[in-house]
């Protein structure tokens, strides 16, 4: 199993008017291939920026951030919309389809940045709604959808691209106790299945589904335990 | 893909927004439909400006007077040379050149016509018999002037149907004798009805030029000659050949004026193409209020859709494809805009040629132009292009985090 993320050293400063604030303190982490990975932290933890980072949605102050063995912190704009098309499937809280496009055509979207033709990128969005048990809701616009059934859209749109990475930002947090767990359930399959999970949840209760849990304080990764493991601290330097 | 994705985007959000985009493409619409309609309008001016022309005998037609005045040290002075043109003249030059249909004497005034107690005041013109034959103006009733009138200045007309109706009414008035200028004329025949450039050739009354030289000016002169080439490409030689038989009896040193139909019409072309360019810039303003209008539709749609474009980013779109996207849907609401506006503008044109044909009784076809539409559209996609722009660079600026966290 290789090593999937590789941070070192990553700091997070936001250029303020009177001094600096640290959203990230030199952090170091590792993440290996088909790892489930819950991150936790209060709000102001740097937990968001973090994600932000992992997802290459924001690049750090300093560090450097070692995605699948290629270095994307200094990466420019298009390369890194490119390392998120290929690289990373978005699960977000409030799920975030297009309200006028279908679910087939939502799930087609990162196939179609990614130039893929038509024949194939329908084919492709299909198999990944089959995946998510949706096969009979294609054509129906997320108006016309339940939570849980938006979710898995968004998941089906996540692993359209087949990602190596499935980031997932409080993939419950709108969702009823039950459909949480279908969705949880649906996240545990997908990890069996040989997908890299990571989950930001600030609920004690997700974070369980997970096999090995961190949590960020004060932009310091303060816990990095594995389930059935003995806790394995690594305290920033 | 892309391409065509985006499209679809733009036709999906102009669905969305059918009422508010179609206020904000009502400048478009405007500003192409009022280009569209003065062009076709000035090119249906222009093509019944040539067609009129034609009639008179377009281009083959060549105006010669004998220059009066002649500049002399930066001052305009009396020619030395200067001779009025006489029917001798005329005649002297009638037979120069076998490219010449024949040449007419330009020599009108005002007609006072009078009978019993009807009076009209019509123009009078004094010419030859090929007259009618050379302007292609049919007889209606009785006959045109013939050789032997000019012989015998006989005092006869041909009236113009406006003179007749206007003196005559419906009641008889072959061989009835009339006042034309206070002297007697016989009627002998009546013009068929005549109309070009909306004026109307029925007030003419038509008489012997050697009648009306003797009678009614006094003087044997003519003010000028117009010479009728066979066609446009005879008129320099035709010109030249008539110059060189005038000066033979002139002089050499004397001048003369040459107006050639051909100048008239460019003239003509000039200044209809003058008031097109004023009038079709003046339109162009209002292209640049609808252009405005797609710039601050683009901006709100930017605006509200800031998340999507979030989304859109997170999911791997490039900040070029993003400006691509927003570009194209601004092209799109700018073609749909000019397509509307094309539509518009023909509508108008017609309506506006109805109305001219209705009100100044003057034909006036609105012509569909292929350059028109071509401009047109041309002029849409790079209005939608330019005001697009800025909107599009905007949306591929935003930074994904922000975007994505927007409401």
């Amino acid at each position: 199993m290789g090593t999937l993320i590789e941070l070192e050293n990553i700091s997070k400063v936001y250029r303020g008017g009177a001094e600096d604030v640290y959203a990230l303190r030199q952090v170091d982490l590792e993440i290996a291939d088909n790892e489930y990975v819950a991150l936790m932290g209060p709000s102001g933890s740097g937990k968001s920026t973090l994600m932000n980072i992992l997802g290459c949605l924001d690049t750090p102050s300093s560090g450097t951030y070692r995605l699948a063995g290629t270095d994307v912190s200094s990466m420019n704009a298009n390369e890194l919309a490119e390392v998120r098309n290929h690289r990373i499937g978005f699960v977000f809280q409030t799920f975030n389809l297009l309200p006028r496009s279908s679910a087939l055509q939502n799930v087609e979207l990162p196939l179609v940045y990614a130039g893929m033709r038509r024949k194939v990128r329908r084919e492709r969005a299909i198999e990944a709604l089959e995946r998510v048990g949706l096969a009979d809701r294609m054509q129906h616009r997320p108006s016309q959808l339940s939570g849980g059934q938006r979710q898995r859209v968004a998941i089906a749109r996540a692993l359209a691209n087949r990602p190596s990475l499935l980031l997932a930002d409080e993939p419950t947090g709108n969702l009823d106790t039950r459909t949480g767990e279908e969705i949880m359930a649906l996240f545990n399959a997908l990890y069996a299945e040989g997908n890299t999970v990571l989950l930001v949840t600030h609920e004690p209760e997700i974070a369980q589904y997970a096999e090995r849990l961190i949590r960020i304080r004060d932009g310091l990764i303060d816990l990095d335990e594995r389930h059935g493991k003995d806790r394995q601290p690594q305290s920033a330097n | 893909m892309i391409f065509l994705e985006s499209i679809r985007i733009a036709l999906e959000q102009i669905w969305a927004n059918k009422l508010r985009t179609m206020l904000t493409l009502l400048g478009m619409l405007i500003g192409v439909g009022s280009v569209i309609a003065i062009v076709s309008i000035g090119e249906g001016m222009r093509r019944m400006v040539i067609a009129e022309f034609g009639k008179l005998g377009g281009d083959s037609f060549v105006y010669i007077l004998p220059q009066q005045r002649v500049l002399k040290d930066g001052r305009w002075v009396a020619s030395p040379h200067y001779r009025p043109f006489t029917m001798d003249d005329l005649y002297a030059v009638e037979s120069v050149s076998d490219r010449l249909v024949a040449v007419l004497p330009a020599l009108q005034s005002g007609a006072n016509l009078q009978y019993r107690k009807a009076s009209y005041q019509g123009s009078l013109v004094a010419t030859l018999p090929v007259h009618a034959n050379v302007y292609n103006w049919a007889i209606a009733e009785g006959r045109f002037l013939i050789d032997r009138d000019l012989e015998q200045r006989r005092r006869v007309c041909v009236l113009g149907q406006e003179a007749r109706d206007e003196i005559f009414g419906e009641r008889p008035f072959l061989g009835r004798e009339i006042k034309l200028n206070g002297q007697r004329y016989t009627v002998v025949g009546l013009m068929s009805e005549r109309k070009l450039f909306g004026q109307d050739f029925g007030n003419q009354v038509l008489v012997p030029v050697t009648t009306a030289q003797r009678r009614l000016f006094g003087n044997k002169y003519i003010g000028a000659l117009i010479a009728h080439a066979h066609s446009g490409q005879d008129v320099p030689a035709v010109t030249a050949a008539i110059e060189k038989a005038l000066r033979k009896r002139h002089g050499q040193q004397a001048q003369y004026q040459i107006i050639s139909g051909r100048s008239i019409l460019e003239q003509v072309e000039q200044t209809i193409l003058i008031m097109k360019m004023v009038t079709g810039g003046i339109a162009a303003i209002s292209l640049l209020v609808g252009g405005i209008g797609i710039m601050n539709i683009m901006l709100v749609s930017v605006a509200e859709r800031t998340r999507e474009i979030g989304i859109r980013k997170a999911l791997g779109a490039k900040p070029a494809t993003l400006l691509w996207q927003f570009v194209l849907e601004s092209i799109t609401l700018s073609l749909v805009g000019g397509l509307l506006g094309i539509a518009f503008g023909y509508g108008l044109g017609e309506a506006l040629s109805y109305a001219i044909d209705r009100y100044a009784e003057q034909q006036f076809p609105s012509v569909i132009s292929v350059d028109a539409t071509v401009l047109a559209l041309v002029l849409s996609t790079a209005i939608g292009l330019f005001f697009g722009i800025y909107p599009a660079s905007r949306a591929a600026k935003l930074d994904p985090v922000e975007a994505l966290h927007s409401e």
